[in-house]
């Protein structure tokens, strides 16, 4: 996997040529989007997906390693990565290609910032019912490759649910399609599924068609503090066995809200935050708003909050901003636990009884996704290994599994990133059919390096 | 033909008395619920994964096509054995796992039937959203195969979206687990392309399916329009208010007049258009909502709205409309069955021009649509054994197909391509796009001998397409 | 080439036509209790159907052995056609198979002497039963060895010896008159057709469907009739039916009644079909006619009439078993169910697929006992998680299969036909 046939200016020069020279950074702008890499030769910002589909072309017949670039929010942790590789940017596939209110569909870019497809939305009282954490800046491609998703998706689910149809460059070249626009549509094979959470590994997506939903009518937040994490786990239990469907439950540990936030909420260390929202008829709002409060109250919560309009917006802000996962403390790893719903106790419990690390911890309870913040003191990295271990056999012991979403370079290559699975063998093979030169994410392998 | 060295080969694996090669056993597993007839050398029914693992594996080596079959309800030809080979049934796998209702999830064997599933949850207060018509006798690991989807999926989608994993044999004899019981299984989303994979990529043999909790309260509305314009000008402006409908159906005036007249359900016989509503969640808010919907009827001319008051109203009414085909086929020869989805906002203008071809074609159709989702089934109705009409209806199914693709739709928003509909593949995809899916298809069956040659069009002719 | 497509075309040509209407949608095998028993095609009216068009087609052959079986495992209970779209007869397909049949392989000459001397023949039958009754007492050997019974009902006979009840000593013709009186306030007559399930394995039946009688101001005659032909017909021996037939009608047409009632929904649903079987006899068809006309299970005649609601209380909780040829051939399924509810104390508590076939049909538990068992085990099954005391039903037929599934499943309830409970309601006041 070289550049040896043509070199590195040759191939500066070629990407030039398909993208136009402005739009290819090489040297030290390219390096800033190393990310955990090695920098790359040359970054291009193709316009649309003729041109992904030649800058394809050129990385299959050189081999050299493309990876793709969206916001840059989650560019993984593989320690092994290639060198001398091209970022392909997607920031200027960003257009709009279709908006069809009337239809509830949207068709849009992958380069297209998540937020700023909302605001777009919210201008004919639409919305995409995704809200991915880093929403800010992640792309929708990003967010589709990623398999990103935010606390709505206790009521929401996740981008597969949302997903009509995909434009992807393939790793030979070609643009194609899968799915439509259709809300049903079972023709072929359904490859958007393949695509999306594929970590660039299998192609480019290049644009997506969105099945979007009205604005609801209001929404409110209640937000309850407990001293007793079990309190709080059994508050969600029993409001996933009500009548209720709140949009989201999150349980967040204190120390990881903004300290004037935790104050307002008179939240003491040691305690726990459950903010829970419903959305929709202002009927229903109301009454599970009155809901909510005996549920808290029900099950030993501390204090209750009803937050809206602003208020609530500002919590959910900042509960977004609770992502980077990045401290000046020390060092700092991210583990992503996913667990059955009914051992999220148990998870979380032990996550935050962790010896030798400080761990804090933000995750949607009702969907058994929890985030673990850990960081140890300077110089103590190896306590990340080891709570990583921990958390790994923790979360299998609670019918999941934990990834390990971002950890400081030096111990990567200790972890466990991928967890035991029967199918790997199975995503290899299809790898190797859609991508036989392995250009695409090369370092990103099912199962991780044999 | 089958050696004997292989029947009792099978024998061994699952018992003498679950290998059927006689001449009566192979003629009933011939068919499916098309008119074509592809006669198996084998049909074999496994207990569990290792039995069909160990089954493929002795395919493999032997170079013979597996079929794997749940009820054979398909309406595609994805049951049919093509190219003869071994029928795996699905009929011995027919337990309820495991029932975890704390944590929104049933692990079931591919042979339970749909309904019996909904059946064994209602009493507890939860519902598997995938409702399909062929509910009553269609099994789970069909609806897997079909990624089918029921009149609920304009708010709670299709199977695909209530399926955390899978246990699949694959042609290779190896057992994978796919997704997990958890969510955001690391690696590709290999669960959601074997759903709809119509028995191509694996013999699935066992699923962790999503529950869902039963709404607090549903109101079902009729509302009768003098014209089908109406009715679906009415869809598309409730879309538009922004309310989304449980669901949306729609029956023209063919298919209310032979429902009622097999039903009484309490349709009108002289109504152009009817839209079947549900809307469903917590009680409040609702009342509001359906007086928003009648609003918008009256808007488009409706005669009337009539709103169940009953469980019992509520269920005459969708009798009626669960036995539309029923009904139909009481009053024709034969029907069959068309399968197309466009986007909802071009829904009006496709049916029209349905009922044009009808007309070019000189064959009677009836509408009936999952409004809300766009997905039309026009019901061709003739007589079997005048040849000349059967070439007709083969002409207008051509012609319904060219026309969801025009509309910006798609060939198939429910019963699968199979065989039915693989030669209108090149009408949606390019050649690009057709070898991209062929790739995926090698990575599971390099040997091309699961369920072969379906779905993606072949050099030698396909089976024609429509009825 | 079968033999059967030469020989009756208009037969052939009869059968081609039904069998047409299946589109192959697979809808039966929602109601089918052999398919839900076994899961396989060639056990549900798709498959059957299948093979009926194959032998007209000429691929398949009626005589081989395992075609035979196909179709004869049939139970003809018609739940197939509740959920067929194109309302495919199987039923009836299925019998005119099954006369071809005969018609080709003729009939074991047994049951030639059963259908065509025996059963026609009412002191021979209640001879018949009492050697049976005797039989039982030193287990079924003499009356097997007898009348070759084993030959002609198949290996299982001997295992289903726990599917035939104790046969009591005197029969229902033999008890009935020392009971019988006239009816001062009489408001109707009707003539009772005693079957012989009734007449000869439940003859206490037939004391309480006589007193329930009087007790609605109702007159009771008791024509003598034969067995109603429903028997031989199902083994395909239509001409040994029409004999039957013939005796039946000669005994009750004429009859100044109001009604011809029955408590077994067997004889009272084939009585309804002498038209239809008589339609070649211009000696008989309209005498059939005629009898049909007034045929009526008593459970919707009691129901039709404003019957006597004054009963007593009767406290326990009681589901109900329709028997296919009430529900489906004769869609009486209402009127049994308004008659239980309106008695004082009694909670009615509907099971699940009710109406579904117990695997009884006629003499299906001793020519297919296994696959009757199956299908037995799963009507258990549903009864017993109702949680009731009685399991009530409206047919002897049913009767004798769902007594011995109750004790073969240890389900704690007590079996009891609808007849039998009024009678407690209106003894109890």
């Amino acid at each position: 996997m070289t550049l040896a046939t043509q070199g590195l200016e040759a191939t500066r020069t070629r990407l030039a040529e398909i993208a136009g020279e402005a739009n290819v950074l090489t040297g030290e702008q390219a390096a800033s989007y190393a990310a955990l890499r090695e920098p790359p030769v040359a970054v291009v910002f193709p316009a649309d997906e003729n041109q992904v589909a030649e800058i394809a072309r050129l990385a299959n017949a050189e081999r050299i390693p493309l990876i793709l670039w969206g916001g840059g929010t989650k560019q993984g942790i593989e320690p092994v990565q290639p060198r001398d590789g091209i970022v392909l940017n997607t920031s200027r596939l960003s257009a709009t290609l279709e908006l069809d209110a009337a239809n509830l569909t949207v068709t849009v870019g992958s380069g297209r910032v998540v937020d700023d497809l909302q605001n777009e939305l919210a201008t004919v009282k639409l919305f995409l019912p995704l809200d991915p954490v880093d929403s800010a800046r992640s792309t929708i491609g990003g967010m589709l490759a990623t398999n990103s998703s935010g606390p709505n998706r206790l009521l929401y689910r996740t981008a597969r649910d949302w997903v009509l149809g995909l434009r992807v460059v393939t790793p030979f070249g070609e643009a194609v399609r899968a799915g439509g626009k259709t809300v049903k549509d079972v023709a072929g094979y359904d490859l958007k599924k393949l695509y999306m959470g594929s970590w660039g590994t299998l192609g480019a997506i290049t644009a997506a068609t969105f099945r979007l939903l009205p604005l609801p009518e209001t929404q409110a937040t209640v937000v309850m503090s407990f001293p007793m994490l079990s309190n709080a786990c059994t508050t969600v239990s029993a409001l996933l066995g009500s009548f209720m469907r709140p949009s989201t439950a999150e349980l967040i540990s204190s120390g990881l809200l903004p300290a004037a936030t935790e104050q307002g909420f008179h939240l003491q260390a040691g305690e726990y935050l459950l903010a829970i929202s419903v959305e929709g008829a202002a009927e229903a709002v109301e009454r599970q708003k009155a809901e909510l409060q005996e549920l808290g109250k029900k099950n030993g919560a501390k204090e209750l909050f009803t937050l809206e309009g602003a208020d609530e917006a500002q919590l959910w802000q900042e509960r977004k901003a609770l992502s980077t996962g990045t401290s000046a403390d020390g060092p700092t790893m991210v583990v992503k636990g996913s667990v059955l719903l009914k051992r999220v106790f148990d998870f979380t419990s032990g996550l935050v009884g962790l010896q030798g690390v400080k761990s804090t911890f933000a995750s949607h309870a009702g969907n058994g996704i929890v985030y673990g913040l850990i960081s140890a003191e300077p110089g103590q990295e190896e306590k990340l290994v080891s709570a990583a271990e921990q958390l790994q056999r923790l979360a299998a012991g609670c019918g999941g599994f934990a990834l390990i979403q971002h950890a400081p370079r030096s111990i990567v290559g200790k972890l466990k990133l991928w967890p035991p699975r029967t199918d790997y063998g199975i995503m290899r093979e299809i790898k190797a059919q859609l991508d036989p030169n392995n250009v695409w994410n090369p370092a990103r392998i099912p199962g991780g390096s044999l | 033909m089958i050696s004997e060295q292989l029947i009792d080969e099978l024998a061994r694996i699952v018992g003498r008395e679950d290998v059927f090669a006689s001449r009566r056993d192979l003629l009933v597993y011939e068919y499916d619920s098309t008119p074509d007839l592809f006669e198996p050398e084998v049909v074999v029914f496994p207990a569990n994964a290792v039995e069909a693992s160990e089954i493929m594996r002795l395919a493999k080596r032997e170079g013979i096509a597996v079929v794997p079959r749940g009820a054979g309800t398909n309406v595609s030809g994805g049951s049919l054995a093509l190219r003869g080979g071994i029928v795996m049934g699905a009929s011995r796998m027919t337990k309820v796992m495991e029932v975890d209702t704390a944590d929104e999830r049933v692990v079931v064997e591919p042979g339970v039937i749909n309904l019996e599933l909904q059946n064994l949850l209602a009493p507890l207060g939860y519902l598997y959203a995938p409702d399909p018509s062929s509910q009553k006798v269609s099994t789970l690991g069909g609806n897997i195969g079909e990624n089918s989807g029921g009149p609920h999926c304009l708010k709670y989608g299709v199977t695909t979206n209530h399926v955390y994993g899978l246990e699949v044999v694959l042609p290779s004899g190896e057992i994978v687990n796919t997704g997990g019981l958890c969510e955001d299984n690391p690696g590709y989303d290999l669960t959601g392309l074997i759903v709809g994979s119509e028995g191509t990529f694996g013999f699935v043999s066992s699923m962790a399916l999503r529950l869902m909790r039963n709404p607090e309260q549903i109101k079902t509305m009729v509302a009768i329009f003098d014209t089908l314009e109406d009715s679906s000008n009415a869809v598309t402006d409730i879309i538009a208010a922004g309310i989304i409908p449980a669901t949306l159906e729609i029956m023209d005036k063919l298919i209310t007049w032979a429902v009622e007249n097999s039903y009484h359900s309490g349709y009108p016989l002289d109504a152009e258009g009817v839209l079947i509503i549900e809307v469903d969640g917590v009680k409040e808010g609702q009342e509001r909502q359906s007086q928003q919907i009648v609003e918008i009827c009256k808007k488009n001319h409706v005669r009337e709205v009539k709103v169940a008051k009953s469980n019992e109203e509520r269920n005459l009414l969708w009798a009626g409309r669960k036995g539309a085909f029923g009904a139909v086929a009481r009053v024709a020869p034969m029907y069959s069955v068309q399968d197309g989805a466009v986007p909802r906002t071009r829904l009006s203008e496709t049916m029209k021009r349905v009922v044009q071809i009808a007309e070019k074609n000189r064959v009677k159709i009836g509408n009936v649509a999952h409004a809300g989702d766009g997905n039309l089934h026009p019901l061709i109705m003739y007589n079997p054994k005048d040849q000349e009409e059967v070439e007709r209806v083969h002409a207008a199914g051509k012609q319904i197909l060219e026309l969801c693709v025009e509309m910006g739709g798609t060939l198939t928003g429910e019963h699968g391509i199979g065989l039915e509909k693989q030669a209108a593949m090149p009408l949606l995809f390019g050649e690009a796009e057709l070898e991209n899916m062929a790739r995926v298809k090698k990575a599971f069956d390099p040997n091309n001998m699961l369920n072969p040659d379906k779905i993606l069009p072949v050099k030698q002719a396909a089976v024609g397409v429509g009825v | 080439m079968s033999t059967a497509t030469s020989g009756d075309g208009k037969q052939l040509s009869t059968l081609a036509e039904m069998v047409e209407k299946c589109n192959r949608c697979g809808f039966c095998q929602a109601g089918c209790p052999t398919y839900k028993a076994s899961g396989l095609e060639w056990q549900v009216a798709r498959g059957r159907v299948a093979l009926v068009r194959d032998i007209i087609d000429g691929r398949a052959d009626l005589l081989e052995d395992e075609i035979r079986e196909a179709l004869g495992s049939c139970l003809r209970c018609g739940g197939c056609t509740t959920h067929c779209p194109p309302q495919v007869e199987t039923a009836q397909i299925i019998d005119k198979a099954m006369e071809e049949l005969v018609r080709l392989k003729g009939e074991a000459w047994v049951s030639k002497v059963i259908f065509r001397n025996v059963l026609p023949n009412s002191g021979m039958l209640n001879s018949a039963g009492k050697l049976i009754w005797f039989a039982q007492a030193t287990g079924l050997q003499l009356a097997a060895k007898s009348l070759g019974l084993t030959k002609v009902m198949g290996e299982n006979a001997h295992k289903a010896q726990d599917t035939l009840p104790k046969i009591p000593s005197m029969t229902a013709r033999q008890m009935l008159p020392s009971m019988m009186r006239p009816v001062p306030n009489r408001k109707y007559r009707v003539a009772y057709f005693i079957g012989c399930g009734t007449n000869l394995v439940f003859p206490e039946l037939a004391a309480a469907t006589v007193r329930v009688l009087y007790a609605n101001n109702t007159e009771v005659l008791i024509p003598e009739v034969v067995d109603c032909g429903k028997p031989p017909m199902v083994y395909g021996d239509t001409e040994a039916a029409r004999t039957l037939a013939r005796k039946n009608i000669d005994a009750l047409y004429g009859m100044d009644v109001d009604a011809i009632v029955s408590d077994c929904a067997t004889c009272g649903s084939f009585l309804k079909e002498y038209p239809k079987l008589m339609a070649e006899d211009p000696l008989y068809v309209d005498k059939a006619k005629a009898v049909a006309a007034k045929m009526k299970d008593v459970s919707e005649f009691l129901a039709g009439i404003e019957f006597n609601t004054e009963m007593g209380e009767v406290k326990t909780k009681v589901t109900y078993h329709d028997p296919c040829h009430l529900v489906r051939f004769q869609k009486v399924s209402a009127q049994p169910r308004k008659l239980l509810k309106s008695i004082p104390g009694l909670e009615f508590k509907e099971a699940e697929e009710a109406d579904m076939c117990c695997g009884g049909a006629g003499s299906f538990f001793l020519t297919h006992y296994e696959l009757s068992q199956q299908v037995l085990s799963r009507k258990m099954g549903n009864v017993a998680k109702t949680g009731a005391d009685y399991l009530a039903t409206g047919c002897p037929g049913c009767m004798m299969q769902l007594g011995s599934g109750l004790k073969k499943h240890d389900v704690p309830m007590q079996l009891i036909h609808t007849m039998q409970l009024l009678d407690k309601a209106y003894a109890a006041r």
